[in-house]
Formats: structure tokens, sequence, C-alpha cells
């Protein structure tokens, strides 16, 4: 028979207790969701859900051992404790573990559901997908819209455990997509995916996803290669996102302490350029990212992560911030499994982005990496990487370029960056920036 | 799991409301897993997955609701959320009973062992690696496991049941010096039980590892250049895998978007290529039964000589095609990581089948080459063929031989082109484990070849 969370609750802990385990948690989740995808005037996809799941972490002899489930019976109940007194028994990792009490301050008042997304109903939804996809269409140019998506999703989280904590949240979210192509005259496909997050009708409306798709895949046809050579080069904000976001998956202090990043030991010395400035915003309410607590129920804080390049803190849950004899930052992944973020960014620069281009004068824009899945390595930073952009001569894009591959290396382009513009907006991780010398290999 | 009477009331409900094919899958799964870092048991976990997933075409139309609440109320109101969008008038057809088809016997599964067994395994690589060479400084070896048990069921009044235990072994070793960390990696994975970890060479494996991290972390860096490629058996094979196995997937091709739609019984390769797949092959990590959709695993010959065969198919996109006036049949590729995900058409074991060179044959004829000893992963754009792979293991060829180890190598082209470009096939062919990404998540698959010579491609250094 299934249980409510508060009657499974309730025989999880009776379980733990039972089987002498010091303290223990449950992480409580629901979540709904709907996702829309339409093409050539169709209903492609209509994907809709609704799940419950629970992770439990257990501390026995200081040991602590985590489960999950998605069934909400007595007889799983009480199997995911025993499992966990299993796992418990077998790990060796001596850092202290430490639950929290939920007696810290949070920021309460932070509005991280929005109704309106509620009142949009699902004809209006496809409607718009529809609508959407045909406005895309108008352009002759587009060949085809393989999908036109629009979703929405809500999220209930609470954390319980034997220390008094008591902690939940809903958030919830939309967001359109759109994948569209453009033929060359020889019948070449070229192919543009862009997505983003609303909070209304009308931002939707005004963001025009759709027709920055169309423009951006319209900018690509009669992409050529280069030359093999060292260029000087912009990184769109788009293509630095996956470097900046290798970068900052750096700083985790799980990764540091574990002996898995080489920014071991960095703290206040220089690991960017030093007209860099990073931060972390968890209360910013216009980010999908933002957050009260960290997926141990630890309040999130405002912080600064790098100061003019040097670096200030690293990522921390309680473990970690408890093996280095400091407060956690409140970047706990669920139950303390590892770290994570909430919404981290690079500050803008003081240039606009046309201004970058023309500083640079001659070079190239990267606006694509491909191959992102497993072209970069995380443990060195080196990456090789198929790419696409433009070409730039006496500050002017003369075409588009693709085939190419820059090979470098993400902790060497972050030391490297020498200017930055300002087109970072609100809920972006960071701007475009440039790079003196890059090396392409190209024909 | 759900009694077949209220399975059957949900398809007819389904068709009622103006389905015209309905399927059921109900996915009951257990997974666990250890980690070593060094010789520390560093975590371990525990998962209990659960869910039901429910799929309504109406022609080309397809909806789909997946929960872990099976109220009835709670199943019935995704039923009709999901039919309101189809805008269909009631189905008359109803089944009544269904043939059951029952894959659930399996012999000799080991479906779990003592821990202690498992954790001598992990530590044991742990030694063996650091006993390689100083400049291993870390180790990551894990072993998980998954037990599936799967019911299937839809409106052509078929029940399907089956078991699925896939167990795997991963180890990494980390080569460091003052200014930087390479690793090495190698793995194990097989579609059965505990029982796997006999058949396991322990030395073999940590010992390659740490041997890949060591010769990278000493290796140059290469300045590039269009030239031949020599691609090493195995893993080799995830180029093919991603430059043409992902076009040839029914979801691209029924929709004319991969570049091969039109291409059956025309030409796309070279005359000495040959490639299958085949899901058939006993215990292989890409292996099953029966797919997602309850079609039966086949060996499916995509390419012979050169010339296109055959496309991997899903029942939806398979009617699409039909109605496009294609006339093919179910290959049985239906596939879907769980319940969360809509199945459709992907690979299985995918491979090259052999030719006629020695390897040492085809290393001679490179004067100025590379030789990609390991693959890391890579991926395609079904759109325009585009691809693109990073090289794990890579060395200079000189002079018809093996030279020193390169570093952070990748190699990009065009699927149509490269098929065309594979020239030379070795004899021995050998299967890799790998795990593939797509819109039906991620899914256990097997790459495979001889070695090979691609006479062309453009490779990345600095």
């Amino acid at each position: 028979m299934s249980l409510n969370f508060d009657e499974f609750k309730k025989i999880v802990f009776e379980q733990a207790k039972k089987l002498g385990f010091s303290d223990y948690e449950l992480y409580y989740e629901n979540s709904e969701a709907l996702n829309i995808g339409i093409s050539e005037g169709n209903i492609e996809e209509f994907i809709n859900t609704n799940l419950n799941s629970v992770y439990f972490r257990g501390i026995y002899k200081g040991k602590s051992a985590s489960t999950y489930s998605e069934i909400f019976d007595e007889e799983n109940a009480i199997l995911m404790v025993n499992n966990a007194f299993e796992i418990a028994k077998i790990i060796e990792n001596d850092d202290e573990i430490v639950l929290c009490d939920g007696k810290q301050n949070y920021k309460n008042d932070l509005k991280l559901y929005n109704e309106i997304i509620d009142t949009i109903s699902v004809k209006e939804k496809i409607n718009i997908a529809l609508d959407y996809e045909k406005k895309a269409l108008e352009n002759e140019k587009i060949s085809k819209v393989f999908t036109s998506n629009i979703g929405d999703g809500k999220n209930y989280t609470r954390i319980v455990n034997s220390k008094g904590l008591d902690i939940s949240s809903k958030t919830n979210g939309a967001y359109y997509s759109i994948y569209l192509g453009a033929k060359d005259s020889n019948g070449y496909n070229y192919t543009k995916y862009e997505s983003d997050w609303f909070n209304s009708l009308k931002e939707l409306e005004d963001k025009k996803i759709y027709d920055k798709a169309v423009k951006k895949v319209l900018q690509k046809i009669g992409q050529k290669s280069i030359r093999s050579g060292n260029y000087k080069c912009i990184l769109h904000k788009e293509a630095f996102n996956s470097i900046f976001s290798v970068f900052i998956s750096n700083l985790s202090a799980s990764s540091i302490q574990k002996g898995f990043s080489i920014l071991k030991n960095k703290i206040n010395k220089k690991v960017t350029s030093e007209i860099i400035n990073i931060k972390e915003d968890p209360h910013n309410e216009k980010s999908p990212n933002a957050s009260i607590f960290d997926g141990e129920g630890y309040p999130t804080i405002k912080k600064i992560i790098v100061e003019n390049g040097i670096l200030k803190t690293y990522y921390h849950n309680l473990k970690t911030a408890k093996k280095d004899n400091i407060k956690s930052t409140g970047n706990s992944s669920k139950l303390g499994q590892g770290i994570m973020t909430f919404n981290t960014y690079m500050e803008n620069g003081h240039i606009s982005y046309d201004s970058l281009i023309k500083y640079m004068k001659n070079g190239i824009i990267i606006d694509e990496f491909t191959g992102l899945n497993s072209g970069i390595d995380y443990l060195s930073g080196d990456f090789s990487l198929s790419c696409s952009g433009f070409f730039v001569e006496n500050s002017k894009i003369l075409y588009p370029i693709s085939q190419i591959i820059m090979t470098d290396n993400v902790f060497e382009i972050m030391n490297r960056i020498q200017n930055i513009a300002d087109d970072r907006k609100e809920d972006e991780s960071n701007p475009s920036v440039f790079i003196e010398n890059v090396n392409i290999l190209g024909d | 799991m759900i009694n077949k009477e209220i399975l059957k009331n949900l398809i007819n409900l389904s068709l009622k409301n103006g389905g015209d094919f309905c399927e059921i899958y109900i996915e009951d799964s257990y997974s666990n897993g250890i980690t070593a870092i060094d010789k520390i048991i560093d975590n371990a976990y525990s998962f209990k997955n659960f869910g039901i997933g429910i799929r309504i075409y109406k022609n080309l139309k397809s909806v789909y609701s997946y929960t872990n609440n099976i109220s009835y109320d709670n199943l019935k109101e995704l039923i009709l959320k999901a039919t309101d969008v189809l805008n269909s008038i009631s189905n008359n057809y109803q089944i009544s009973d269904f043939t059951i088809h029952n894959f659930t016997e399996k012999l000799n599964i080991i479906k779990n062992i003592e821990n202690s067994k498992k954790i001598k395994i992990l530590k044991d690589l742990a030694n063996v690696a650091y006993s390689y060479d100083e400049v291993i400084k870390k180790t990551v070896s894990s072993i998980s496991s998954v037990n599936k048990n799967i019911i299937i069921c839809n409106s052509y009044g078929d029940y399907f049941e089956t078991t699925r235990n896939r167990t795997r072994i991963d180890f990494e070793a980390i080569a460091e010096n003052i200014d930087n960390k390479y690793s090495g990696y190698e793995n194990f994975a097989k579609t059965r039980g505990y029982e796997i970890l006999n058949d396991i060479n322990i030395e073999n494996m940590a010992l390659e590892a740490a041997r890949t991290a060591k010769t990278m972390l000493n290796a140059d860096y290469f300045e590039g250049g269009n030239i031949p490629v020599v691609l090493e058996s195995g893993f080799g094979g995830v180029i093919f895998h991603e430059a043409c196995g992902h076009l040839l997937e029914a979801d691209s091709v029924s929709k004319g978007d991969s570049i091969f739609y039109d291409k059956i019984n025309k030409k796309i390769a070279n005359d000495c290529l040959s490639a299958y797949d085949d899901a058939t092959i006993d215990d292989y990590w890409g292996s099953f039964d029966i797919d997602d959709e309850g079609v039966k695993g086949q060996k499916t010959l995509l390419i012979e000589n050169g010339i296109l065969k055959n496309f991997l198919t899903d029942r939806l996109n398979l009617r699409r095609m039909n109605q496009n006036g294609m006339n093919l049949s179910l290959t049985g590729n239906g596939r879907r990581q769980n319940y969360k995900y809509v199945p459709t058409s992907r690979m299985s074991n995918t491979f090259i089948a052999s030719g006629n060179y020695d390897n040492d044959e085809i290393i001679k004829t490179i004067d100025y080459g590379l030789y990609a000893k390991k693959m890391g992963g890579g991926s395609v754009s079904p759109i325009n063929g585009e691809f693109n792979f990073s090289v794990q293991e890579a060395y200079l060829i000189k002079n018809g031989k093996i030279d020193k180890p390169l570093k952070s190598t990748s190699l990009i082209g065009k699927g149509d082109e490269v098929l065309f470009d594979i020239d030379m096939i070795g004899k021995n062919i050998e299967l890799s484990e790998g795990t593939c990404g797509a819109s039906s998540g991620s899914i256990p698959v097997c790459v495979g070849q001889p070695v090979l010579r691609v006479r062309k491609m453009k490779v990345g250094g600095k």
C-alpha cells in the first residue's frame, strides 16, 4: 500500500533508530512536468509526468550511507534503511559528517514559485509552440523546424532529519526551445538550437526565442574553414560558457579534497586573469538556479568566488567545510553527496560586444563548440574541440566559419582573458571574452 | 507489479479516448554500487526505481505519461489529460485477453555477492596500479550492478515480461606531476550478474589504465593536420557509431532528417566496408532478448560492401516511414534508459565486419599519420553528418612505424565522407562497451571494428 510522506518518514526514522544510526535524514521530492513538442504542425511529443522520490542518509559509527527509493510502502521504507546500514558498515572514508539543524538564518522571503505559469492552459501552450514554428518558417530560407518545444515543471522539496530540521520549498519554471535548420543553395543543412526560460507569456513573446534561432542559423549559411594558425579570438558567451563551467566545477571542495582538481591550495592566489570577478547569488529570483537552502537544508549565501583574479573560496557543503575547519558555503547537492552551485556568474566587463569586436579588429569569433560531452578533460583542462563562428577583418564580420578545431586548456584560457564584454544578462552565467592568441586547425 | 485486469482497463481506456495504439511499460529495478578512491571505500549506493510509462498513438501523434504513483485514479487522469490533445474520436476496438510472452528465465545469474568480495577487487585494482609507477597518484575503482524487471503490454494484446541484469567494473588511474594530471581508463561490462567478476583480469585492467595515464602525462602536443589515421579495433568503432550508426536510426531517417534517408540500396561507403547491428550476441553490453517495445532483438545487416541495406527501426518511426512508402520491418531497436523516457530507435552492438589486412600491414602504408589507440567519446549532427571525437591515447605514425605518444588530439569530419575514406580494414574484430546518450536517455551499447585506416582526417592539436 502506498504511504504518504509523513507515514513513510515515521517508519524510516523508527527503523533507523532501531538499527542504531546516530543521525538520519530524508530528502523528499515531488515533481510534475509537461513538455510539448511540435513539428510540421503536429504534436510530435507530449510528455506528462508526476513523480515522487526519496533519498535517505544515515550516520552509523561516524560513517554516512545513502539510499534512494521511488516506492512509498512499508517494505521499501524498511529496506532503504537496512540497505543503508549494510553500506555504512563498509564505508572507510573517515570524514566527519554533520547534519544541518536548521537553526541558521534563511532568506525566507524569496519568491521561487510563479503562479502565473500555472494559469497557462495546455491549449495555449500547444498554440504557442505551433505559432512559433509557423513564424520561424515564414522566413523562406528556413527549411525545417525539427522541434518547437514548450514545457514547464514544478518541484516540491522537503528535508527532514533527526537534528530537528524540517524545511521545504516549492519552485517552478517554464521554458521554450526551438531547433531548426536552413539550407544553402547546394542543399547543405545548417542547424541551430535556442532555448530560454520565461516567467509570463508577455516575457516569452518579448524574448522572441524563435526569431533569435532564425537569425543565428541564417548567419551560418556559407560556413567555410579557415587556414590553420594562431588567431585573436572572441569567445562568444554561449561558447565560453562551456569553458567557464569546467573551471567552476574544479572549485568544488569535494574535488579539491579528494585530489581531483589542479586548483588545490589556491585560496588567495591568482587563478584567472586579474580582470575577472566571479560571484554567486542564490537569491536572485530571476535565476532558474535560485534557492533558499542547499541539498542538505543549509542556507544558501551570496559570496565572492574570485576577486580580481584571486580565488576567495571553494564551494563547500557541511562535510568539506568541517574538514577545512570553516563554515559551509551552502553548496551541497542532495544530502551532502557532493557539491552544486546556485547561480554562479562572471561579472560583466566595461565595453559592449560590438566594441569588443572593434577592440579585436582582426581575428575570429567562436560562438559554438561541439563534442563537449567528451572533448574536455576535466582533470587537466585540456580540450580539442570542433567549433564554429565568424571570421573578422577590420572590425567587420566577413563570413561564417566551421569545421575547425581549437586545441587549448581551460585553466590557461582563464588566465589569458584580456577583455570582457558587458553582454551577460541577469539570468546568464558569463559574458563574452577576448583572448589574444588561440591555436586553430583548419585547412 | 500491477495486475493484468487493471492494465487491460487502462489500455482500453486509451483506445476508447481516441488512441489507435497503446503501450504500457512498467519497470521495477534495483541497482547498487561501491566506489573506492585509492584503497579506501569512499562511497556506496543502493537505488530502488519503480515507475510506469503509458504511450498512446493516434496515427503519427504520440503522447506519453509516466509516474510512480500507480493508483488507478492517477493513471486514469494521466491518460485523459494525454488523450485530450489527440483530438480524436473514440476507437471501437478493445482488447479482451493478453497473450503472455515470458523472457524472465535466465540461467546462472548471480544477482548479488558479499560486499567483501567486491571490496577485494576494488582494492586489488588500486594496488596493481600503484605498483606500476610512482607517477600514479590516485585511482578510482567501482563495481555496479542493476537488476531490472520489466513488463511491456500493448493494444495488440501482447504482454511481455523480462529481466535484465547488467554488471560493470570501471577503473581510472591518474598520473600526476607538478603541473598536471592525466588519467587512463578501463572498464569491463556485461549483460549478466556478478558471475562476470570471475572473468575479469584485474592485473591487466589496472596496468593498462596506469600505462595510459603515465603515457599521456609524458606525451607531447601535436601540431594537427589533415593526415591518414589508423583507428584501433574495439572502441575505435565509436567513429562508425557516431558518423554512421546514428544516421541509420529511424528516429532521424523517418523525418527525412538524416543525410542517408534516401540511400537504401545505394552506395554510401567504400566497397571494403560491411556493418551490422546485433542485439543477439550472448551477454554483450548492448544485447537484449526483447527491446523496450517488446520486439525481439535481432542481427541487422546495415551496410554490405558499401551498399546501404537497412535502417534501425522502432514502432512509431516505422509507422511514419511506411506511410512514406518505405516498406520496412521492425528490427527490434526501440530502446530507452528507463520509464522516464519515450523509446525510440537506438543501436545495440554495432560494428564494422572484418576485412583482409594484418594490423602491421596497415600501419606500414603510412609515412606520416596518427594512430588512435584509445578513443574518447564523440558526437554527431544527423542533419549534416558533422562529427567530432576526442582521442584518449594517440601516437604519431612516422615512416610506417608507431612513433611518440601525443596528447589532446581530436578528430572531426563528415559522416558521408569518412565512410568512403575507410580504405583498409583489418582481420580481427573486437567489441567494446560504451554508453550512448540520445533523446531516449543513456543506454548500454557496444561499438566495434577491426583495426582500420582512414585515408585522411582532420586531426586537431596545438
